[in-house]
């Protein structure tokens, strides 16, 4: 009898947890089965140490950026002629944002809500982009204060700063065309 | 002959034990036994919105997430956190089920729109060509899921600094500029851990911020373009930390600021 009882608790201690897993509370249907898995991240990560992230080989003119915060900020009042080159071109998209020009070297962002002229340079070759920019602005009609006070900003895309990081080449570039004081 | 019985018996009884504790280990392992895990999921509901432009304090967040949850699935937990910054997209919760601490987002959970994909936009985004700092190894769209920027960049730059506006008005423009100059408003762009970016997986997105952690969950770039901004102003918010702690833009741009 006894020797049967010995034998019998290992046995029940077997089939306990196969009856807790048949009969156990049937678990909500998570939503999206294909979705990231949303437990806590455990990647390791530098804490408190300062983070920096580097744009190596782009020296960017300080004084420009801030002088372009503050004209987005504190719009400058435009010429006649400049404000009819802006309307225009504000018509011509509709009264939405929109690129109203893109060629391979640049391509014009307005931004109508936020009343923002941008230039994204798409080569290498930035100072020849600037140009042809400049170049297309004026031919509106838009006149070099003009462009200043709108302000025109250009930024350099995401592809050619990868390439100008890989290439190790060191650029000064100011994100104002260089007639801008 | 008795005694040897005994010894058998003692043997047989040790023996069975350890294949017992064993094979509930084997079945708490394979069919993931709930007492087991810490990892506890909130199964949001799939079709939750936030409402526009609602902001939700810890209490209400507390409440609403007490709401969602399933009551078989109900534990005792606190939570410290939730918030709703961009309409109908983001929302976090954070807090501590079981002594674990967890964040979610709700665009993980509830709007599968925003979610990675593979969408390469016609073309726009390259998910698998290597270029000069590779590509995302995730080899998804993250950032743009829906695509706005790559149909229309002028416009999705627009509503950026809109939210911007919305989300630290006093300093919108310079985190537009600090976004123009970490990624050139690319919200997949992704920065290999070899250019020297302090998480180990990389920088991603408009403000090139990590992945997330249970420390820090909200320096997370690897998600919807939205999101990166509404984590970008949360984590130097909660943290109060200095802008220029965490960016070099912003030390270039002399945009040292906190928020409050």
């Amino acid at each position: 009898m006894k020797k049967k009882f010995i034998i019998a608790i290992p046995i029940l201690f077997m089939i306990i947890p196969v009856l807790l897993f048949l009969f156990k509370p049937k678990q909500p249907s998570f939503l999206f089965p294909s979705a990231p898995t949303p437990t806590p991240i455990t990647i390791p990560s530098i804490q408190q140490t300062p983070i920096i992230i580097i744009t190596p080989g782009i020296q960017y003119n300080p004084n420009s950026e801030q002088k372009i915060r503050e004209r987005i900020d504190n719009k400058q009042p435009l010429s006649q002629q400049d404000t009819k080159t802006k309307n225009s071109i504000r018509s011509s998209l509709q009264n939405k944002s929109g690129s109203p020009v893109t060629t391979n070297l640049f391509r014009v962002d307005y931004l109508f809500n936020n009343d923002i002229f941008q230039v994204e340079i798409l080569t290498t070759n930035i100072e020849a982009a600037k140009k042809q920019a400049v170049d297309w602005f004026l031919s509106q009609g838009f006149t070099e204060i003009g462009i200043c006070d709108l302000p025109v900003s250009f930024y350099l895309s995401w592809n050619v700063k990868q390439e100008l990081q890989k290439s190790g080449q060191q650029i000064s570039f100011n994100s104002l065309p260089d007639f801008c004081q | 002959m008795r005694q040897s019985d005994d010894k058998k018996n003692l043997f047989f009884c040790i023996l069975m034990g350890f294949f017992t504790f064993f094979f509930f280990i084997i079945i708490s392992v394979i069919f993931k036994v709930p007492s087991l895990y810490a990892d506890v999921t909130i199964p949001l509901s799939p079709d939750y919105k936030v409402p526009p432009g609602t902001t939700i304090n810890p209490e209400e967040g507390k409440k609403k997430i007490d709401e969602l949850m399933n009551p078989t699935e109900k534990k005792s937990g606190v939570f410290s956190d939730f918030c709703v910054k961009y309409p109908n997209i983001c929302g976090y919760v954070k807090g501590l089920f079981d002594g674990q601490s967890f964040f979610k987002s709700t665009e993980e959970a509830g709007d599968q729109s925003v979610l990675p994909n593979n969408n390469t936009c016609n073309g726009y985004y390259d998910f698998n060509t290597p270029g000069p700092n590779g590509y995302n190894p995730l080899h998804k769209n993250f950032g743009d899921p829906k695509c706005e920027f790559a149909s229309n960049i002028a416009k999705a730059k627009d509503d950026l600094k809109t939210l911007l506006n919305k989300l630290d008005n006093t300093h919108a423009t310079s985190w537009f500029q600090m976004i123009q100059r970490e990624s050139s408003y690319n919200p997949n762009a992704w920065a290999s851990p070899a250019t020297g970016t302090p998480d180990v997986g990389g920088a991603w997105g408009l403000l090139q911020m990590g992945q997330g952690s249970n420390t820090r969950p909200y320096d997370k770039g690897n998600v919807y373009w939205g999101n990166q901004i509404n984590n970008a102003i949360t984590d130097i918010k909660t943290r109060k930390y200095n802008t220029c702690i965490y960016w070099q833009a912003a030390k270039d741009l002399g945009t040292c600021f906190t928020v409050q």
